[in-house]
């Protein structure tokens, strides 16, 4: 496990381009081991613009600026070397998947996965294993326990860094509470989370917030006070809008 | 099982028979090249089997009314390198029998060996015939096979038949159907296949719906690798009023392998419903990166997918067809009616036999905790997923029998947004337009008319992948509505978005509400629905756990009052001592606020007050309430947070269906 509290994931002044229009203007910041670190802005900021960019999916051009993991530049790496430097990213959408059986999916990331793992995993996002394990990652699940699936995955693996795209969206009270204990979890076992949330029970959770507008940092600091002091700011703003 | 069809053929000379080809009641027939080696029949069911020149003549006919138990084997294989081994087979189901089979087809030596396999298959009315063949070759693509199959299916007759090749090399195999279904007859042909090096793997399917209400799916899913080829040629005739089919061609390809997928659609009846979906390409690429993601290569995830989507086994999506009532003529319908409506999947029952009706122009909730069975219950009222048993009628339409007529009742908003983000808006809009047959003049003036409804006239021109969430969410609300539906279904409509997303798609849903559409909405948000909805239902493990308007269901909690009391200083384990206090049956913490349950709030009240003076406390606000809908909910559902504690009970959310039901 690394050094809680060193920095795992480091970003400078980076600049993402999607379809030739840039959306991510200059954005620093530092993920650091075992700390949960939340971003929060309106629809269409760029929050998950950025979250794909650190992931390095295929759409999304780095324009400007450096990523380092750890002590390395992984800027020119592509995704999969990202992942198994231990990068990895709950995608808000997730892909559907014909057949793959949601044990398997969840066991994707760990070395030999074994039943209890897959198991706690899918017991910490409260969904039954029995009853979920045979099913498969296809159009059968619904959007929240299609998320949750693709949480209980980014867990099992124990990644060094893990961006969660929103993966609390469409998802009931009973059910947050699990998922704001598990991103606890995750961190307190040394993972660095980055988080792009609209829920503030789940964004009082983190030790850090950045709010993002039009693709900047406009304000970094605890998510208490950011939430107290620029919620109605960030909460009444049109998307799309700066 | 892997493999044990091989063993069977070659030690099937010499030695014993596994147990499992001899237990009590199951039926077998191994060949091997032109020799029958075991043939055993089982009550009910005659089994010829004659040497022919070049291989088998067989004929089966299981008599009318006998239902097989369990699955009959067959395994149809040959140990010979090369020649030819022919199977002349027929089958003969009598009217409302059922038998499955399991076949095998195994040449593990095969190095230019050609199978030819003749089929002339009669499933009279009523009748049910299954049939599972996988195919084992050998590494080198040494096997030709060949087979043509005739297929009469007569009324009721259900015919479900699957192939996959997809260990081994395929070698060669080309695999032809001609089906013929009478009325209320259902067919459906699942093909799966995997070649690499020169192989070719040509599937010929020839449906014809011929009878009033006949069904019919051909699925393939085939992937080619290297320099190997396939064709899928799937032909749908739509002969008779009510007569469905499909068409589901998934083709993946890698290196320089090639692929053709023709579907060809004949309505010969303008009251059939033909449709087709084929997808040939590279794996696709958010597959991909969703599993690279958690440290996968390329090469390892692409065959992840592709194994799923070629599968081990060969699932049969309709199940049995389910006897069902021909739809009401009442005058007044309600807009939706649902009636007993239930669906398994596997073993699990995701919706248990549940019942209700939305009332034209009423804004509906359906609300329940994740997994609860809300998802399901839509797409079997959208005509995406077939019932287990149970009816549902929109407008009087059967969501099975009148697919057609059903499915021009509704739109759909999913909770993932389907725009195309390299069109512009009034692209899109003009395309789902199009899919309703609507006219140039109708789509634009549509078009215009729901994006200022919705306050988005300005964006009719913009590319919608420059559209925020919210606005996209807007625009598939559009999509849905532009054929005018009387009905449109909503899911999560505001998961995801942020205050003034959330609030302008509630606009829209009280504009449309206003207009006299019927709004089905699913949602987690107890307040959205609230201040929305006219009635609410509360599904909770597959079952409906109330019906009725808010207000009402406040009511249920009729002896449920609230106590909200904020504290100053609130103390640390001031709930604990409230929680102790006579007739307090709940304590909730928010902020500042604490909550106490309780039937009777003016004997807890001199209590509460006692407690403030006697810790020197001041007490900032008071007041008594009714439940909220969340307590409502969480009463009904038993699904209460539990207050930053670890151990949570286990729940069950589903029920096992009762045995028997299900293979």
């Amino acid at each position: 496990m690394p050094d809680a509290g060193a920095v795992a994931l480091r970003v400078s002044e980076l600049y993402v381009e999607r379809g030739g229009a840039t959306i991510v203007h200059g954005i620093s910041l530092s993920l650091r081991s075992g700390k949960l670190h939340a971003v929060i802005g309106p629809n269409g900021s760029g929050k998950s613009t950025l979250a794909q960019a650190l992931m390095g999916c295929s759409g999304y051009r780095i324009a400007a600026g450096r990523v380092w993991l750890g002590s390395e530049d992984i800027t020119d790496l592509d995704l999969y070397e990202r992942a198994k430097r231990g990068l990895t990213l709950a995608w808000q959408e997730p892909a559907r998947i014909e057949g793959l059986t949601v044990g398997r999916y969840v066991g994707l990331g760990c070395d030999r996965p074994s039943e209890a793992d897959v198991c706690r995993a899918l017991d910490a996002v409260d969904l039954e294993p029995k009853l979920y394990r045979g099913r498969c990652v296809d159009e059968s699940l619904s959007g929240g326990e299609r998320r949750r699936v693709e949480l209980a995955a980014v867990y099992a693996m124990h990644p060094k860094v893990a961006v969660l795209d929103e993966v609390d969206s469409g998802i009931d009270g009973p059910s947050i509470s699990a998922i704001a204990r598990l991103i606890r979890q995750l961190a307190k076992e040394g993972t660095a989370v980055l988080l792009m949330s609209h829920q503030e029970e789940v964004i009082k959770a983190a030790d850090e917030a950045f709010l993002l507008s039009d693709g900047r940092i406009l304000v970094e600091g605890r998510p208490r006070r950011l939430i107290r002091r620029y919620g109605d700011y960030y909460r009444a703003t049109p998307q799309g809008q700066s | 099982m892997t493999h044990y069809e091989t063993i069977v053929l070659s030690q099937a000379a010499s030695r014993p028979l596994p147990d499992f080809l001899q237990a009590p009641g199951v039926g077998s027939l191994v060949v091997e090249g032109s020799n029958v080696v075991v043939a055993r029949e089982v009550p009910g069911l005659s089994l010829e089997a004659e040497t022919i020149s070049d291989g088998v003549k067989l004929m089966l006919i299981l008599a009318p009314g006998v239902r097989v138990a369990k699955p009959m084997h067959l395994c149809i294989g040959s140990l010979a390198e090369e020649g030819i081994q022919r199977i002349v087979a027929e089958f003969h189901i009598g009217a409302g029998a059922r038998i499955e089979f399991i076949a095998c087809c195994s040449f593990p030596n095969a190095v230019r060996l050609e199978h030819v396999m003749e089929g002339l298959t009669f499933v009279r009315p009523g009748a049910t015939l299954v049939y599972r063949e996988t195919h084992y070759h050998n590494g080198i693509g040494g096997v030709r096979v060949k087979t043509r199959s005739q297929v009469v299916v007569e009324e009721g007759g259900c015919f479900l038949s699957g192939i996959s090749m997809t260990e081994g090399r395929a070698g060669s195999m080309d695999v032809g159907y001609q089906v013929d279904v009478a009325a209320n007859g259902l067919v459906e042909l699942v093909a799966k296949g995997r070649g690499y090096g020169d192989d070719e793997i040509i599937v010929r399917e020839d449906i014809r719906l011929n009878g009033h209400g006949a069904r019919g799916l051909a699925k393939s899913r085939i992937a080619v690798h290297d320099t190997a080829r396939c064709e899928v040629r799937s032909t749908l005739s739509g002969n008779a009023p009510g007569a469905r089919g499909h068409v589901d061609c998934v083709e993946i390809v890698s290196d320089d392998a090639t692929a053709d997928a023709v579907p060809l659609l004949h309505v010969n009846d303008d009251r059939a419903q033909l449709t087709h979906e084929a997808a040939i390409g590279s794996v696709d690429r958010k597959e991909l990166e969703t599993i690279m993601s958690r440290a996968v290569d390329e090469r390892t995830a692409t065959d992840i997918i592709v194994r799923g989507l070629l599968g081990d086994g060969l699932p049969f999506e309709h199940g049995l067809p389910a006897v069902q009532a021909a739809p009401d003529n009442v005058h007044s319908v309600p807009a939706i009616e649902v009636r007993q409506l239930t669906r398994d999947y596997g073993q699990l029952r995701a919706v248990d036999g549940i019942s209700f009706s939305v009332e034209t122009g009423e804004v509906f909730g359906f609300l329940g905790p994740n997994g609860a069975g809300k998802t399901t219950t839509v797409r079997m009222l959208t005509t995406l997923l077939m019932p287990t048993s149970g009816t549902a009628l929109l407008n009087g339409f059967d969501v099975v029998h009148d697919s057609y007529q059903a499915r021009r009742q509704f739109g759909v908003v999913p909770e993932d947004s389907n725009v195309y983000r390299e069109l512009t808006a009034r692209q899109n809009l003009y395309f789902s337009g199009r899919l309703y047959r609507l006219s140039r003049e109708e789509r634009e003036s549509r078009a215009v008319e729901l994006m200022t409804l919705l306050g988005m006239a300005d964006k009719l021109d913009v590319l919608v992948d420059t559209f925020s969430r919210g606005m996209r969410r807007k625009l598939t609300i559009a999509m849905a509505l532009m054929h005018r539906p009387p009905i449109l279904f909503l899911d999560e409509p505001t998961a995801g978005l942020d205050v003034p997303g959330q609030r302008s798609i509630m606009d829209a849903i009280r504009k449309l509400s206003a207009q006299g559409t019927t709004l089905f909405l699913t949602t987690h948000q107890l307040e959205e629905a609230n201040q929305l909805c006219d009635r609410i239902a509360i599904i909770d493990r597959g079952g409906i756990a109330a019906i009725d308007t808010p207000d009402g269901l406040r009511g249920l909690l009729d002896d449920l009052r609230v106590i909200e009391v904020v504290l100053r200083p609130c103390p640390l384990g001031a709930e604990e001592s409230l929680a102790a206090m006579r007739g307090v049956r709940t304590t909730k913490r928010t902020g500042s606020s604490l909550q106490l349950g309780t039937a009777d709030p003016s004997s807890v009240l001199p209590a509460l007050v006692a407690f403030a003076e006697m810790n020197n406390l001041d007490i900032v606000s008071l007041n008594t309430r009714g439940p909220s809908l969340e307590e409502v909910f969480l009463h009904l559902t038993g699904e209460a947070p539990e207050a930053g504690d670890e151990a949570r009970p286990a729940r069950r959310r589903r029920r096992r269906c009762s045995e028997g039901r299900i293979r």
